[in-house]
C-alpha cells in the first residue's frame, strides 16, 4: 500500500511545514527569550537551597555554589516510602 | 475583586527577569487555597469514577474467560459492559481529575488566584451529571455506535461540553489575569487542551457524517481525545512535578516548545491509522502513517527532556511516591508513543490490528502513562491543598507496587496474546479457532493482572478517604517535600 | 500579550488544519459516491436489527470490512471476494467498521451463514454450535415461556443449553438482528469509481 515512498516524502514535507512555520512565529514573537529564567520561574523562594537527601556530595556541592548556603529542610526530612 | 495574598509587587515588576522574583511559599498556599473547592471535587469524583470503572472492567475482562457469566440479562452483557468501562474511564476517572489538576497548576503557573472558580465547579459537577446520564442510557442499550463517543448525543454530550466549557472558562480567566509575562510550558499544554477538546468532541459528535466519512470522523476524534486531551495535560503535570521534586529546572526548555508544537500538529493527523487496509482513500491513510512516524520528533524530544531532568538523580524516587509515578508516567509516554508510532508501519500494523495488542496498547497509553501520572499529581497535590500528609508510607507502597505490577503484567500478556492472535489471523492455513484458543490463556492472565490492579485501587481510594476525612496521620505533619511555611534552620551541606 | 495570541492562534490552527484534512476534504470527496445498484438500502427490519447490534455493542469484536489482500490474510480466508470500498458503506451511519476481531469478520456474514436457524441459535447460545466459542450468549433477545402460544416460533435448543422445562420463544428482537446479519452480504462486484481512483497518491 506504501509502495510509493515518493509519496510519503512528499506528504512528510507538506505535513512537515506547518509546525515549522509555528515554531518560528513563536520564536518572533518571544516565546524563547528568556528560556533559562522561565525553566527557573516555578521555583518559590529558596526552594532550590533546600539540601536534598538523594544528592550525592557533587551534586549538593553544586547546589551550594549555584544557589547560595543550603538549607535544612523544616520541620522534617524527606520520607523514605521505598 | 481583592487579592487573597497581600502582594507588595505591582504589575510593573512581574514583569521583570522571573529569577529575581521568586513566588513566596505563602503566596503559592494561598494559589493552593484559591482553588481549593474546584479541586477537591474534582478529585472526589474521579476516585468514584475510578472505582465504577474498574467494576466495570473486571467485569469485561471476566467474561472472556467465563463467557457466559452474567448474560442472562442485557444490561449487562459485554457489549454494553465494555463501552462503560472505556468511558467511564476516560471521561469519569481520567478527565474528572485532570479539571483539578489543571484548576491546581494554572494559578501557581499564572501566579494568581483561580478566578471563577464557581463556574469550575459548576463545570465539574454537569461534566459528572451527563457522564452519568449518558453512562445510564449506555447500559440500558442508548449507544451513539462509535467507539469512544458511545454517550448519548441529545442527553450526555451537551452536558458535557457545558462541563468542559465552564472549567476552560476559568482555565482561560486565569491565564488572562496572569501576573507573569512568559508563560511556562506547562500552560501551553494545559491551556490549549481546551479549546482542542470542545473543537474535537463537538467536530466528532455532530451527527452529519455517513458511511465512510464517519469512520474517518471517529477515529479523527478517538485519537485526539488522546493526543490532544488526555496526553497534552498530563505532560504539563510531568513537566511541572519532576523539575519542582527534584529541584532543578528543566533540562532544555527550548525542547519542550519543540515538543509542544511537534505534538500539537502531528497527533491531529494521525487519527486514520486505526483503518488501515480499510475502505477509506488511501492518501488518508498514508497522511495519517506519515504523521505517525513523524510524532517521532515531539517524542524523541519530550523523552530526552524528561530523562535529563531526572538523570542522576533516580533516587529522589524513594523519597517520593509523587516522583516515581511521574517518572514512570514519562516513560512510558516514550515507550507507548514508540509503540504506536511502530505500530502504525504497515508491515507491523497487518499482524497486530483487530488483536488484543492494540488493547495492551491502549492501557499502557491510558494507565501506565495517564493514569499513573494523575496518581501523582493526586500524591502531590492533595496534601497541599488539604494541608495535612498522607497518612501511611505502606498503603503508599502498597498501592504503587499493586497498580504497577499489575499493568505490566497485563500488557506484557496481552500483548504477547494479541501477537499469537495476529500471527494467527494471517496463518492461511489456520483455522478462526487456533486465534481464540491460543489468545485464552492470555486473557485469563489479564485477568489476573485486572484483579491486582483492583486491589490496588481499593487501597488507594482507602488511603485517601482516611486522608480526606480522618485526622489519621496527624495534621501537623508537613508534607515531604517543600512544606507550606519552611523555619528556616541554617545548615552547611555535608 | 502577542505571546497569548501565538498560542490561542498556532494551537487552534493546527487542529483546524487536522480538521479540514482528515474531515472536511473527505467529506466533500465522498459525497459524490454512487450507491452500488446491487447494494439495497436496509429494510425497516434490518434497520431495527442494525440499532440491536449497535446497542449490544457487537462491534467490540466483530470488524465489517475486507482488508486488501496485498498484505492481509482477510480473502484467502474467505472473508469476502474483494476488499471493501467506500461504496458498500454509503447507507451505514453509524459505520460499524469495528477494530477488533475477536470474533471473526461479518461484512459478507450473509453469503457465508444463510440459514437463519443457524443464527437464532447461535445468538441464543453460541456454545452450543461452536465449543470453543468466547461469544457473549444472548439469552435476553428470546423469551423463556412454560408452553408456547400459538403464533410462537420456538428455538430447538440441544439438550445440555436448554432450560429445564418449557421453551425458549424467539422474539421479534432476534429476528430482526438475524434479518440484519442475513443481509449483509458484498459478493456483488466492486464499483469502478474514476473519481476514487484519482485521488489515491
Amino acid at each position: 500500500m506504501l509502495a510509493n515512498s515518493f509519496v510519503i516524502i512528499l506528504l512528510s514535507l507538506a505535513v512537515g511545514i506547518p509546525p515549522l512555520i509555528f515554531l518560528f512565529m513563536a520564536l518572533t514573537s518571544g516565546q524563547f527569550d528568556h528560556v533559562d529564567a522561565m525553566a527557573d520561574s516555578i521555583f518559590e523562594a529558596d526552594e532550590m537551597r533546600y539540601f536534598r537527601p538523594w544528592e550525592n556530595r557533587k551534586q549538593a556541592q553544586q547546589r551550594l555554589e549555584q544557589h547560595g548556603g543550603l538549607l535544612n529542610n523544616p520541620n522534617r526530612e524527606w520520607e523514605r516510602w521505598l | 475583586m481583592t487579592e487573597t495574598v497581600a502582594s507588595p509587587r505591582t504589575q510593573q515588576d512581574s514583569t521583570l527577569e522571573h529569577s529575581k522574583i521568586r513566588v513566596s511559599a505563602d503566596e503559592v498556599a494561598a494559589y493552593d487555597h484559591s482553588g481549593r473547592q474546584p479541586v477537591l471535587l474534582g478529585f472526589f469524583i474521579a476516585v468514584v469514577w475510578l472505582l465504577v470503572g474498574t467494576v466495570l472492567g473486571d467485569i469485561s475482562s471476566f467474561k472472556f474467560d467465563r463467557p457466559d457469566l452474567l448474560s442472562e440479562q442485557a444490561y449487562l452483557t459485554f457489549g454494553r459492559i465494555r463501552p462503560a468501562h472505556l468511558n467511564v474511564m476516560v471521561y469519569g476517572w481520567a478527565s474528572t481529575a485532570m479539571f483539578s489538576i489543571s484548576l491546581w497548576l494554572m494559578p501557581r503557573l499564572c501566579r494568581t488566584r483561580l478566578r471563577w472558580a464557581t463556574a469550575a465547579t459548576a463545570g465539574i459537577l454537569i461534566w459528572t451529571l451527563g457522564l452519568a446520564v449518558g453512562t445510564v442510557l449506555l447500559i440500558a442499550g442508548y449507544s451513539d455506535g462509535l467507539e469512544w463517543l458511545e454517550l448519548d448525543g441529545q442527553w450526555a454530550d451537551p452536558l458535557l461540553v457545558a462541563g468542559a466549557a465552564l472549567v476552560g472558562a476559568s482555565i482561560w480567566r486565569t491565564l488572562a489575569a496572569r501576573r507573569v509575562h512568559h508563560l511556562y510550558v506547562s500552560v501551553w499544554y494545559v491551556a490549549a487542551s481546551y479549546p482542542w477538546f470542545l473543537i474535537i468532541f463537538i467536530a466528532g459528535n455532530l451527527p452529519i457524517y455517513q458511511g465512510v466519512e464517519s469512520a474517518a470522523v471517529n477515529w479523527f476524534y478517538a485519537h485526539n481525545a488522546l493526543g490532544l486531551w488526555l496526553t497534552t495535560i498530563n505532560l504539563g503535570l510531568i513537566y511541572y512535578l519532576l523539575p519542582k521534586i527534584i529541584g532543578r529546572p528543566i533540562y532544555s526548555y527550548w525542547l519542550s516548545l519543540v515538543g509542544f508544537w511537534g505534538l500539537a500538529l502531528f497527533y491531529a493527523l494521525n487519527g486514520m491509522h486505526h483503518l488501515i487496509g480499510g475502505p477509506l482513500p488511501s492518501w488518508m491513510i498514508a497522511t495519517s502513517i506519515t504523521a505517525s512516524i513523524m510524532m517521532i520528533i515531539p517524542v524523541v524530544a519530550v523523552g530526552i527532556n524528561q530523562h535529563m531532568t531526572v538523570v542522576g538523580r533516580f533516587g529522589a524516587m524513594r523519597y517520593s511516591p509523587a516522583l516515581t509515578l511521574a517518572v514512570i508516567a514519562a516513560m512510558s509516554y516514550t515507550a507507548v508513543s514508540l509503540q504506536g508510532i511502530l505500530t502504525a508501519l504497515v508491515s507491523v500494523n497487518r499482524i497486530t490490528h483487530f488483536t488484543h495488542w492494540t488493547i495492551a496498547h491502549s492501557h499502557l497509553g491510558l494507565y501506565m502513562f495517564v493514569t499513573l501520572s494523575l496518581f501523582g499529581g493526586m500524591y502531590y497535590i492533595l496534601p497541599r491543598v488539604l494541608k495535612k500528609e498522607w497518612p501511611s508510607t505502606r498503603l503508599v507502597r502498597a498501592h504503587i507496587l499493586l497498580v504497577g505490577g499489575g499493568m505490566i503484567l497485563y500488557v506484557v500478556a496481552l500483548g504477547i496474546g494479541g501477537v499469537l492472535q495476529g500471527l494467527s489471523l494471517l496463518a492461511p492455513s489456520e483455522g478462526f479457532e487456533v486465534s481464540v484458543t491460543s489468545t485464552r490463556p492470555w486473557l485469563l492472565m489479564r485477568s489476573v493482572a485486572a484483579v491486582i490492579i483492583s486491589a490496588g485501587h481499593i487501597v488507594f481510594a482507602y488511603h485517601a478517604y482516611l486522608l480526606a476525612f480522618t485526622h489519621r496521620g496527624s495534621l501537623t505533619r508537613q508534607p515531604p517535600f517543600f512544606e507550606l511555611k519552611p523555619v528556616l534552620v541554617k545548615k552547611r551541606a555535608p | 500579550m502577542t505571546r497569548l495570541l501565538v498560542l490561542i492562534m498556532g494551537a487552534m490552527a493546527t487542529v483546524i488544519f487536522a480538521l479540514v484534512v482528515l474531515v472536511i476534504l473527505p467529506k466533500s470527496m465522498l459525497s459524490q459516491l454512487q450507491a452500488p445498484p446491487q447494494l439495497k438500502p436496509p429494510s425497516e427490519q434490518e434497520l431495527a436489527g442494525r440499532s440491536l447490534y449497535i446497542s449490544n455493542g457487537c462491534i467490540y469484536c466483530h470488524t465489517q470490512q475486507v482488508r486488501d489482500p496485498s498484505f492481509t490474510a482477510d480473502i484467502s480466508k474467505g472473508l469476502g471476494s474483494r476488499p471493501s470500498v467506500p461504496e458498500d458503506y454509503i447507507h451505514d451511519k453509524p459505520h460499524l467498521l469495528g477494530t477488533m476481531r475477536t470474533g471473526p469478520d461479518l461484512f459478507n456474514v450473509g453469503a457465508r451463514l444463510p440459514d437463519r436457524n443457524w443464527h437464532l441459535l447461535h445468538l441464543y447460545q453460541p456454545r452450543a454450535l461452536v465449543p470453543w466459542s468466547i461469544m457473549p450468549a444472548f439469552p435476553f433477545l428470546f423469551r423463556h415461556k412454560p408452553k408456547a402460544d400459538p403464533g410462537d416460533k420456538v428455538l430447538e435448543v440441544p439438550k445440555p443449553f436448554a432450560p429445564g422445562n418449557g421453551v425458549v420463544v424467539v422474539s421479534e428482537e432476534a429476528e430482526a438482528l438475524v434479518d440484519y446479519l442475513i443481509s449483509l452480504r458484498h459478493d456483488y462486484p466492486a464499483p469502478s469509481n474514476e473519481d476514487q481512483k484519482e485521488v489515491q497518491p
